[in-house]
């Protein structure tokens, strides 16, 4: 096991499903070298096929007996969607705008369709997904070459791009299918929690970038970390698909938020549940139920009290407070590999256990 | 499971095994390792790690040499970016995320963005992007360009401009020079509108076409943008959002909405589609599609009887105790009871208006009202205690007894018919929903019912609006009590220094809506789509045949601002000008206007026109001269959000920025424009006609001289000199003119801004009705509520009341609600809703392959899942939608969101996307609602107020699997 892990927490009540954590994951890695098709970081519509196109479907992770699962690799036409382009160049020729290749399937291809009837019992919500860092990871396991690994100091789960050759078992194993090929060089690449940035103090493109304020970053043995919080000490965030085995670090509070169903006639069914809760037990496990009644519990406390420290640290007052990237613990860890001294660029998220005052830096951002 | 496991080869699928054999070992740079388990002590981190680290670094480059922008795209968000480059490219861009919070208890705005500001990097760069002076070589839309040079362009267009304005027979009228919505912005925005003014050249209000404008808060308010800044929306009880999906259109502050939800407050969205702000509401109420003002006629319906609303607030900050005349449905004014002496007092007399006063049993003249000497609304000074409800006699000036009533009673007996069990039928919402949604907006101590901006692009949206707004004044929200929240507008002063010339030329505005109908030859459109019965529905039963010659009339009366330079007391109607040559800026207008007839008539009409973007945009195409534009990360410029937040954001270009092209800012731009028009009018041949005689309403002088046009635009003239005007010329001395001169920005500067993160504050100055305090959210009204400070209407008070004649024509003089102008077929059962969009901010963006990527790639539709079951059509099938204005082809994505009886698809779409460069809006009919036709009465005569909006939604439309 790694020393310290790194984790996430999202907050499907949140997510506006606005794909800003997408695009901004995509201009960090992944619009060049081979990665275009690939989304490290995706949001998918739920009910839905999701992307890959039926992920969940495709095998990977651990049996009940810790075996790994067999796993199939998505195929880049029908479920992953090839990455088209355009004709920019004759649209001053007068020409219409057209993909050079039709599209077929892509990361958000089922948006906001949803299921069920219109108006009475329809329902969506959105989820965020990027790769798990899991503590047990399926692609680990599943690589030939063991040229996967958690990093020491975080957890972050990497493919040694030295020693990988391409083989794909990784993404087989996978069974979030967050594990992407690339064909330029034939190699397996995938989210690598933005470790450049956090090891410099910026969150991750994702987290820091999301518009909606879902995701909350830091070490799980910190106790004044949110993600510690929600995790551990309140137990509202849990991991997907928990049943496939590979203990994400990646947690969720599920979406307990949507309007009543309707009846035949248009009116009101009182306290009934648009998001039927068995999908949300598939997803999330059984705990959910436990989950989504704290939830609604607080709320309720919230309305009438107006307290509720659950609530206080999923409104998160302050951006720079949802993360805690405890910079002085890499300055350590970079010291003690005789790496040169990472200075961070900047200096708001720093904040973490080994990092308990930052009045050394000047403190960037002013608020003059 | 704790304990590790080994992978078993042979449990891999036969799938994975045939591709591992394919793939051979050709590129395994080291030699064999052995690692037993990669989960701890892993001996071959670095490689990989340093790959990462590297690129990262070569994407982030050196902080110092970092830039700032904005996306100034009319999203009107605004965020603050921090734009990343890599030897004066630029790589990528961050959210700056470092607004200051104002209060502990109350979210931060950050880390403000959205999808589309994200990757502006990726567009920049595009190959639709236009790069050089280009001029047309072959027929208009077909691709045959030359590429010029800026001194041929310059001067070709100086010589259009100099040729239509020295001609006796069209000079200014005939000239347009006009900024579309992409470029919004405090600074840059300033040059053409300066190049507009100072020519006397048309323009057109932007909100009014786009139909944009809150035309029915104007109505209410006398002020069509108010409202909060969107962090209030955290603090209240009940959220309504009304035709608006702020997790879709309002990215950067939809956290607030949420957050506020976390906090206790109840939010209500009411759309006829199921979205991604409904899935997380408490409440979502799914609304027939354009029926929203007769809903909210029935919640005033439901106010009323429940008798909800709050009499003490009405009495004193509404119309709704003022006297009206039974018979006629005309207010009661001082001139009906008073002789007058002259005419200007006649003029006072007819702006004054009258209350039955409780206490002495007797009419009593209100104050605050706009004829009234006493500028305040305390009327308990007056010993006035005005009565809501009753019916009395009077006697007038010419001895004639007359009944008179109130406002409230008027509005009482126009809401009889909206029960909640009547309007059903129509608006599809059970009655249960309309009482729950009366008493969440009336009873709670703060709501706030944020309008959407689709709810203008309804024939009868006017309607909608003003309805909503007379929900608040009945229920007392305003101030610290919520109220309605259009869009709020901080004021800013003294920009006027960049686009204007102290008064000595004013700008030719043209009514936008009136304007683009007339331009694209609207009427025949019009007269081919809507039938008599379809006008008499939306226009309280006037025939087509009236309406169509009431509406020639008012045509007539505004060709080339007629009527409103002859008339004294104001404007009295909508002005309109056809040019033939313009210069256009960042507005792709065949995009956007209406019908199938609109290119042809505009490019019939315009003999010659310029066109000034950064891509190739639907309008570019078309365009005689092209000119390159710099994009937001390549310039210096400002920009406040109207006001959903306190702050002002700087572009500031990257260290060493390498240039796009041959692109320049507006300012250089245009200031290059005007040096080259100087230098023609200088020429011999022309000098004597330089001088371009005007009316003195937009050149004091009586004419433009234009052999000195460089040096006035640039404030290089020895007037503009004396009267120590500042430089202009380039987006820079735009920059640091508008922090000199705007007094809501001190005492920032340029640098500070930077220091800051590419933002400033606002200063107290910026807010207009309310304080803007340092550790609150802003909401508009307060010194009203608080102060008794008169509203900037006809009463004073907010109004519920309208005697225009047009107005009593319609049935609204007072609240009431009409269904849609759009037919009711069966052959064409299906709305139209092309609401805001996710995926760009109108047309800006929509080409974007990052983004495209994540939709369907070409233009996709909504359609119910089970009206596709019924009608064969799968998910990604083309589909034709139809009806007898044109037709456009779309790729179906079957939805359970979608309601039954309509279609949904983002706008925004440049007809060139779709197949057969047939856009969406050759479906879409256009019409002028006389209601905001309607002109020169009390403050609503023409302006920025008081304008009117291009519709969208009133097409009715039908569709098929295609065969193409």
């Amino acid at each position: 096991m790694s020393k310290r892990q790194l984790a996430m927490v999202m907050d499907l009540n949140k997510c506006i499903g606005c794909q800003t954590c997408t695009v901004a994951c995509k201009t960090q890695w992944t619009n060049r070298n081979g990665r275009e098709y690939m989304y490290w970081n995706n949001v998918e519509t739920y009910p839905g096929a999701g992307y890959p196109k039926n992920w969940q479907e495709l095998g990977g992770g651990f049996d009940e007996s810790g075996e790994l699962k067999e796993g199939i690799i998505p195929n880049l036409e029908a479920d992953y969607g090839v990455p088209w382009d355009y004709n920019y160049e004759s649209l001053a020729l007068g020409e219409t705008m057209t993909p050079n290749v039709e599209p077929t399937w892509g990361p958000n291809w089922d948006e906001d369709q949803g299921a069920g009837n219109f108006p009475s019992d329809n329902y969506f919500f959105y989820i965020p997904r990027i790769c798990n860092h899991c503590s047990n990871p399926g692609c680990l396991s599943a690589c030939p070459r063991d040229a996967i690994f958690k990093r020491d100091q975080d957890g972050v789960v990497l493919v040694d791009l030295d020693r990988c050759q391409g083989y794909r078992y990784c993404i087989a194993g996978c069974p979030y299918k967050k594990v992407y090929f690339n064909p330029k060089i034939s190699k397996s690449e995938k989210c690598i929690l933005c470790f450049p940035r956090v090891e410099k103090g910026l969150p991750p493109a994702c987290a820091q970038q999301c518009v909606g304020r879902i995701r909350f970053v830091g070490f799980l043995d910190d106790p004044e970390s949110q993600v510690h919080k929600l995790v551990h000490k309140y137990k509202v965030a849990l991991p997907l698909r928990p049943d496939y085995g590979t203990q994400p670090n990646v947690y969720y509070i599920p979406p307990t938020e949507a309007p009543p169903k309707f009846d035949a006639d248009g009116k009101v069914i009182e306290g009934s549940d648009r998001i039927p809760m068995e999908e949300l037990e598939k997803l999330f496990g059984p705990e959910v139920h436990r989950v989504v009644k704290t939830i609604r519990e607080e709320r309720e406390k919230r309305r009438k009290t107006g307290k509720s420290e659950i609530l206080d640290i999923l409104i998160a007052y302050q951006h720079s407070e949802m993360f805690r990237l405890d910079n002085n613990y890499y300055q350590e860890v970079a010291k003690s590999k005789g790496l040169d001294a990472v200075t961070p660029v900047d200096t708001r998220y720093i904040k973490g256990a080994h990092t308990k005052t930052i009045s050394h830096f000047s403190v960037a951002g002013g608020h003059h | 499971m704790e304990k590790m496991k080994r992978r078993d080869f042979l449990k891999l699928s036969g799938m994975t095994a045939t591709l591992v054999a394919s793939q051979g070992s050709l590129f395994a740079k080291t030699d064999v390792q052995s690692f037993e388990n990669g989960k701890e002590g892993y001996g071959n981190t670095s490689y990989t790690e340093n790959m990462y680290r590297n690129e990262f670094s070569f994407t982030y480059g050196k902080k110092e040499e970092h830039g700032f922008a904005y996306h100034c795209v009319n999203c009107q968000g605004n965020c603050a970016w921090e734009v990343w480059s890599h030897n004066g490219v630029v790589t990528r861009e961050n959210q700056s995320a470092r607004y200051p919070s104002i209060n502990p208890n109350i979210p931060d705005f950050n880390p403000r963005g959205c999808n589309k500001g994200v990757q502006h990097s990726q567009v920049m760069y595009e190959k639709d992007r236009i790069l050089y002076p280009m001029e047309r070589v072959g027929e208009r839309g077909e691709g045959k360009w030359k590429r010029i040079s800026w001194e041929e362009a310059g001067t070709k267009i100086a010589e259009k401009i100099f040729e239509v304005l020295s001609d006796p027979e069209r000079g200014p009228d005939k000239l347009m020079v006009h900024a579309g919505t992409g470029l919004l912005t405090e600074g840059r925005r300033g040059a053409p509108l300066r190049f507009s003014t100072q020519l006397g050249a048309n323009r057109i209000y932007p909100s009014s076409y786009l139909g944009d404008m809150f035309s029915g808060a104007a109505v209410a308010y006398g002020e069509g943008n108010l409202g909060c800044t969107y962090d209030f929306l955290y603090t209240v009880d009940t959220a309504v959002f009304w035709g608006g999906n702020p997790s879709v259109s309002r990215i950067p502050d939809a956290h607030f909405v949420w957050e506020g939800k976390y906090n206790g407050a109840k939010v209500i969205i009411i759309t006829p589609e199921y979205n991604a702000s409904a899935k997380s509401a408490d409440l979502w109420i799914p609304v027939k599609s354009g029926t929203d003002n007769i809903l909210a006629m029935s919640v005033i319906h439901t106010i009323i009887k429940k008798k909800t609303y709050k009499p003490e607030f009405m009495k004193i900050y509404t119309d709704l105790p003022f006297l009206v005349d039974v018979e006629t449905k005309r207010l009661l004014r001082r001139s009906d009871m008073e002789h007058t002496s002259d005419e200007e007092e006649h003029e006072k007399f007819e702006e004054q208006f009258y209350a039955w006063n409780k206490k002495t049993n007797s009419p009593v003249l209100m104050p605050g009202t706009e004829g009234s000497e006493h500028e305040t609304l305390r009327i308990s000074d007056f010993g006035i205690d005005p009565e809501l409800e009753g019916e009395w006699t009077i006697t007038d000036v010419h001895g004639k007894t007359r009944r008179v009533t109130t406002v409230f009673e008027m509005l009482k007996k126009n809401a009889e018919p909206f029960s909640p069990e009547a309007t059903q039928k129509i608006t599809g919402v059970h009655p249960s929903l309309v009482e729950t949604l009366a008493d969440d907006i009336a009873l709670p101590k703060v709501v706030s019912v944020t309008t959407g901006f689709s709810l203008n692009k309804y024939f009868n949206g006017i309607l909608t609006i003003w309805n909503i707004a007379s929900i608040m004044g009945l229920t007392g929200r305003m101030g610290p009590y919520g109220g309605l929240n259009t869009e709020n507008e901080f004021q800013l002063s003294g920009l006027g220094a960049l686009s204007g010339f102290s008064g000595k030329y004013a700008p030719r505005f043209g009514s936008g809506f009136v304007g683009e109908f007339v331009f694209g030859d609207g009427k025949s459109t019009f007269k081919e789509y809507f039938s008599d019965e379809d006008v008499r529905r939306a226009q309280n039963g006037m025939s087509k045949k009236e309406y169509l010659e009431i509406l020639d009339e008012l045509l007539a009366q505004g060709e080339n601002n007629k009527a409103n330079l002859e008339s004294e007391h104001g404007n009295v109607v909508k002005p309109w000008w056809l040019p033939d040559t313009a210069i256009i800026v960042a507005d792709s207008k065949f995009r956007r206007n209406k019908g199938s007839k609109y290119r042809e008539a505009f490019l019939k009409q315009m003999k010659f026109f310029a066109y000034v973007d950064y891509r190739m945009s639907e309008a570019a195409v078309y365009a005689d001269i092209l000119l390159p534009a710099k994009s937001h990360y390549e310039v210096y410029d400002l920009r406040t959000s109207p006001g959903y937040h306190r702050f002002t954001n700087l572009a500031k270009p990257v260290a060493n920025m390498k240039p796009v092209g041959e692109a320049k800012d507006e300012w250089e731009m245009f200031a290059f424009l005007a040096k080259k028009l100087q230098e023609v009018a200088n020429r011999p041949e022309n000098i004597e006609k330089a001088k371009i005689p005007d009316h003195t309403r937009y050149a004091k002088p009586g004419y433009h001289d234009l052999t000195i046009f460089y040096d006035e635009y640039t404030n290089t003239d020895e007037e503009s000199e004396d009267a120590g005007e500042v430089l202009l010329g380039t987006d820079k001395l735009a920059v640091e003119a508008a922090l000199e001169k705007c007094k809501q920005y001190a005492p920032w500067t340029m640098e500070k801004m930077y220091e800051a993160g590419g933002f400033l504050q606002l200063n107290e100055k910026a807010a207009k009705s309310s304080p803007l305090y340092p550790d609150k959210p802003f909401n508009s009204n307060e010194d009203h509520l608080f102060k008794f400070k008169r509203l900037e209407t006809l009463s004073g008070r907010q109004t519920f009341y309208v005697d225009h004649p047009l107005w009593i024509r319609m049935g609204a003089h007072t609240n009431t609600g009409m269904e849609g102008i759009r037919p009711k077929s069966l052959d064409y059962p299906f709305a139209l809703m092309t609401p805001h969009a996710r995926w760009s901010i109108h047309s800006n963006y929509k080409a974007s392959r990052t983004l495209q990527r994540l939709q369907r790639g070409v233009p996709y539709i909504q359609v119910n899942r089970v009206v596709a079951k019924q009608k064969g059509i799968k998910d990604g099938d083309t589909i034709r939608v139809y009806n007898v204005l044109g037709e456009f082809y779309a790729m179906a994505k079957v939805s359970s969101s979608c309601p039954p009886d309509g279609l949904v698809m983002e706008h925004g779409w440049e007809p060139y996307m779709y197949k057969f460069n047939k856009g969406h809006n050759e479906v879409v009919p256009t019409a002028l609602n006389l209601l905001e036709m309607a002109d020169g009465w009390g403050h609503l005569k023409f302006g920025g107020l008081w304008d009117g909006n291009q519709y969208a939604y009133d097409g009715a439309v039908n569709f098929e699997k295609a065969n193409v």
